[in-house]
């Protein structure tokens, strides 16, 4: 029980950091105009560490956050992050330690494919038929930076993820 | 093996419950937009004192790293100002004098609610959006500091955009670069009405686009467009940018041009949100003109009398 209120605990810290490094604290890094997905990479990686449910949830709470700040209609990013979250789940059987190369290549097909089902989403419907502009303006340049972050950000993301695990070794014992 | 496949299907039912609750949620809030306000309310009200602490400090650090990076040529820079400061206060007396001569001068034309009259209030961008995709502008003074939905927003340029949703303690601004953002506007110097259209693609290259200029308007290039009188959401007078590439539209019946806006969107910090709207300007206008007669038929009766 008490592991399970440690996990829970350790899953909002995560959250909150991980909307707050979105919403806050990339933007004074943005690189060619343009903030990393970090809450998709928060996903993916829980997704990888703890499988799907736990991603679920990350995924559904960010992506409502990000719904009630920004957003018109509820329940939109919700589900494609809760989706991404199910999806990735299903790697978790190859998560081996500390090896990053998993997330990263997880972030990078995940992005891409985040970013085409927004322009498919929002920007078709309004007749912006000039895809290759939103690509060189906006996809290219948030799947680098996001891919090249993972590298980092993945690490911090383990280490927590770690710190919860031990802690929980050492009471068992 | 058992143990495995509850695993596996309570996976499938975590994923139905949370479809069904992103449902309900977007079908509650598309119908019933009332009752997500106060959640919209709470949420953003713990969470924007945060960002904007966050900010302040992020703002801090950048400042004093340009502060320290630029040490060396401050002492120049400060030489050189001090002798501006000088010149600048010759000519501020002057200038002074002016303003006298001006706002007797306006009064005359009836002019003189200038729109550096109007009662107005700063505010800090404390966020730009979740990502990359869509240009939101979040401040963070709400309905606590008397914002209210309609109000212009200001940068020291020009005219930045309107207050489109007011929370307790922040509100967002749609920019008049925003795709959706129409501004009714003319030209300073001949009045010819105009159409400003926001558009994201081409402010990439530093441009929105102007329409319905009258095909006999005798606009030219680098003329001040300002927001013009018959708006019925922006003030009157307000600068949005210069105009740049006229030409006569495809259907020849008006010119379309581009425009050069007078903020810089990119590196927005403070803006300024003028506390009236213009929907009760123009109420106002025309209660002040009852009184007006009002009182002018009182005066003529009490003289009867």
């Amino acid at each position: 029980m008490r592991d399970e209120v440690k996990k829970i605990i350790i899953i909002g810290i995560l959250i909150i950091i991980g909307f707050l490094l979105q919403t806050s604290i990339f933007p004074f890094f943005s690189l060619f105009g343009t903030v990393p997905n970090i809450i998709l990479l928060l996903v993916v990686s829980i997704a990888v560490m703890n499988g799907s449910i736990s991603a679920m949830i990350v995924g559904f709470i960010c992506g409502l956050l990000i719904d009630i700040m920004y957003g018109g209609v509820l329940g939109v990013f919700a589900f494609f992050y809760m989706f991404l979250g199910y999806v990735n789940g299903y790697f978790h059987v190859l998560f081996f330690a500390e090896a990053s190369l998993l997330p990263l290549v997880l972030v990078f097909i995940n992005d891409f494919i985040y970013n085409i089902l927004v322009y498919l989403i929002f920007f078709l419907p309004q007749k912006k038929w000039n895809f290759f502009f939103y690509l060189k303006k906006n996809i290219l340049p948030e799947l680098i930076y996001t891919t090249v972050i993972s590298l980092i950000m993945y690490h911090i993301f383990f280490k927590l993820y770690e710190l919860a695990k031990r802690k929980k070794k050492k009471r068992r014992s | 093996m058992n143990r495995r496949n509850n695993f596996k299907l309570s996976k499938k039912i975590c994923l139905i419950i949370g479809t069904i609750l992103c449902v309900s949620l977007f079908v509650l809030s598309l119908k019933a937009e009332g009752t997500v306000k106060p959640l919209r309310n709470s949420v953003s009200s713990t969470v924007t004192p945060v960002q904007s602490q966050i900010n302040k400090i992020g703002n801090w650090f950048i400042d004093h790293i340009s502060f320290l990076s630029n040490l060396s040529n401050i002492k120049k820079e400060n030489d050189e100002l001090r002798i501006r400061v000088e010149q600048l206060d010759a000519k501020v007396s002057q200038m002074e004098k002016e303003e006298t001569e001006l706002k007797r001068l306006r009064k005359l034309l009836d002019l003189s609610e200038k729109y550096s009259e109007y009662p107005s209030v700063g505010a800090n961008v404390i966020g730009r959006g979740p990502g990359n995709w869509f240009d939101t502008i979040i401040i963070d003074k709400g309905k606590k500091d008397g914002i209210e939905e309609g109000m212009n927003v200001l940068s020291g340029d020009g005219l930045v955009g309107i207050v489109v949703e007011v929370q307790d303690r922040s509100s967002q601004i749609m920019s008049i670069i925003n795709d959706d953002s129409n501004v009714s506007a003319m030209s300073l110097k001949t009045s010819d009405i105009c159409m400003v259209n926001g558009n994201e693609e081409t402010i990439e290259e530093g441009y929105i686009g102007i329409e319905d200029i009258d095909r006999n308007a005798k606009v030219a290039q680098g003329d001040e467009i300002i927001t013009s009188n018959i708006s019925s959401k922006y003030l009157a007078g307000l600068t949005i940018g210069k105009i740049k590439d006229i030409k006569l539209s495809d259907s020849k019946l008006s010119k379309t041009a581009k425009l050069e806006p007078a903020v810089d969107f990119k590196h927005l910090q403070e803006v300024l949100i003028i506390k009236k709207l213009k929907s009760d300007e123009v109420s106002e206008k025309k209660e002040t003109k009852k009184n007006e007669s009002k009182t002018e038929s009182k005066d003529t009766s009490k003289e009867e009398e």
